[in-house]
């Protein structure tokens, strides 16, 4: 019977590894502004504001923007960090 | 003996910890935007709280614009004797009312039910009572609406009723 068990090894390190982390510290810090954005134009707007259509097309920016910027991360962190994973056979 | 204590923490971890404390944000903005639709500020209670409709000059004689008050689709009409405010959801079946400019009527076009835009009363159709007033004020060249003239009435119709 064949067991395999995935272990961890060490993070990625080198330029590539270090700028990625630099990007994804700066896209996180960027995701908190437009999150906090997005919401503080939602709870803050009166009835009126928020029922225009120039209201719901900001309100859409700043979604995608933020889809985008979190699809950004992901494959910063997938590709500059992600800890290299070794495939282990157990007899 | 060893009292250094270490901590140690890889950038993999920190990267998580960074996106999870982004995420509760993002899970905390969404929850109390989703509380103020719930409870809109003067749902139910009557209370009297300005919301500003439109300016004076947006809205020209003859014309309307639709707002939501209380989390109800409404609608502000300028008449040659002045402003008037309604929730535009039907009393029949809470479909939306809409001006008719033509018929110089408010109409809802499910089943035709027609209101008159100066009183809201029923002019013809299957609705049971007239389109619910608004009581408005105008200052500062702009137009406020203040609170339902019946302030029951937004317990008395369904939760989903012209929230859209």
């Amino acid at each position: 019977m064949h067991i395999e068990k995935i272990e961890y090894g060490k993070e990625k390190t080198g330029l590539w590894s270090q700028v990625a982390f630099a990007l994804i510290i700066l896209l996180t810090l960027a995701a908190a502004v437009i999150t906090g954005n997005i919401f503080w134009k939602i709870l803050s707007s009166d009835a009126s504001a928020a029922s225009t259509r120039s209201f719901i097309e900001e309100v859409g920016k700043l979604l995608a923007y933020l889809l985008f910027d979190l699809g950004a991360i992901i494959y910063l962190y997938v590709k500059g960090l992600l800890q290299d994973e070794y495939v282990t056979t157990l007899e | 003996m060893e009292d250094k204590i270490t901590l140690t923490i890889t950038r993999r971890k920190l990267t998580e910890i960074f996106m999870g404390l982004v995420a509760l944000f993002f899970a905390g903005g969404a929850t109390a935007s989703i509380l103020k639709y719930l409870w809109p500020a003067t749902a139910a209670t009557g209370e009297s709280v300005e919301i500003k409709i439109a300016n004076v000059d947006e809205v020209p004689t003859g014309s309307v614009k639709k707002f939501m008050f209380n989390g109800k689709a409404s609608v502000l009409l300028h008449m040659p004797a002045g402003f008037r405010a309604f929730g535009s959801v039907c009393t029949h079946l809470g479909c939306i009312a809409s001006w008719k400019p033509d018929e110089n009527l408010i109409e809802c076009p499910c089943h035709l039910g027609k209101f008159d835009p100066n009183t809201g009363e029923v002019v013809s159709g299957p609705p049971p009572s007239p389109l619910p007033a608004i009581d408005i004020v105008v200052k500062n060249g702009a137009v406020f609406a203040l609170n339902w003239k019946d302030s029951n009435y937004v317990k008395t119709i369904s939760f989903y009723s012209g929230a859209a």
